[in-house]
């Protein structure tokens, strides 16, 4: 019988019981890493490497955990938070969340996106902010509430984001249906 | 279908189709290892205090073994001298005592206190 996440961060907090947390660790390492992948620009080395620095502070931050938020949420805040700070340092190569510039397309570009339908490419032509703005509500299924939460900014500095994400979409993507 | 013509509703459940489960799970190999190596080692810090105090038990029963040895042979006399019903008591005292412990153990185990 596996524990719930409840019951498995009660034990490692009230216990320090590391075989909790690493239970934890297990069922969202590939949740975060790929979090990561994306903060990192796809750098697998330097995403498992912030990855890692996540769960250890998540770890340390455990007991302040409430437990009426998401616990996946919580770790893509702790993530972005971190990545924020790396980015900061010029540590990571990394996006300016209050930009709200569209990135320009080749025509030609725009055209093979919309002739394939491929989706992730047209994501790679929108500025990152839309980018993890979008993947949070559409791929990672959150809330705008909780999406602005993880990504530290106001529910409508998000909502301007993911409208400007979609037209841009909705554009690259002309005959996708 | 023009993208004009794509309803908003219809846009975002085909954005979410497309998106959701879009990226492949990323297997553990040692990740989850490599994260507990890194923790606070507090439980390392316990088992080795442990570790510790066993060694030390240990070293002490063998300084004392000579002074047991002497006792011990007291004792084995004890026993013999002992009728049958203060051997079951002591048995039952002894099985007690360890029933104690596996339950406070099983206690602590399973997080019921």
């Amino acid at each position: 019988m596996s524990l719930s996440d409840q019951d498995l961060i009660a034990r490692a907090v009230k216990q320090r019981d590391q075989r909790a947390f690493a239970q934890l660790v297990l069922r969202y390492q590939s949740q975060v890493r790929t979090w990561c992948r994306r903060l990192c620009n796809g750098d697998v080395h330097t995403a498992d490497d912030l990855a890692q620095e996540v769960f250890i502070k998540a770890y340390g931050a455990l007991a302040t955990f409430q437990q009426q938020a998401k616990f996946s949420v919580w770790l893509y805040r702790i993530a972005f938070n971190t990545a924020a700070g790396k980015w900061r340092k010029k540590q990571l190569d990394w996006c300016d969340l209050d930009a709200a510039a569209d990135v320009g397309t080749e025509i030609c570009e725009a055209t093979a996106i919309a002739q394939t339908g491929d989706i992730e490419s047209a994501m790679q032509q929108l500025s990152e902010p839309q980018q993890i703005a979008i993947r949070l509500c559409f791929e990672e299924d959150l809330s705008h509430e909780e999406a602005a939460g993880v990504m530290g900014i106001p529910l409508g500095t998000l909502k301007t984001h993911i409208a400007r994400g979609k037209a841009r979409l909705k554009s690259l993507l002309s005959d996708w249906s | 279908m023009t993208r004009d013509k794509i309803p908003e509703q219809d846009f975002d459940a085909l954005l979410a189709k497309r998106l959701r489960n879009s990226s492949p799970y990323i297997e553990d190999a040692g990740f989850t290892a490599h994260v507990l190596q890194k923790l606070p080692q507090r439980d390392q810090r316990r088992s080795r205090i442990r570790r510790l105090g066993v060694l030390g038990g240990g070293a002490a029963l063998c300084a004392a073994m000579p002074f047991a040895f002497s006792a011990g042979m007291d004792v084995v006399r004890w026993t013999y001298e002992l009728d049958l019903q203060h051997l079951i008591q002591l048995g039952l005292v002894t099985f007690g005592v360890a029933l104690g412990a596996a339950l406070v153990w099983l206690v602590r185990e399973l997080d019921w206190i």
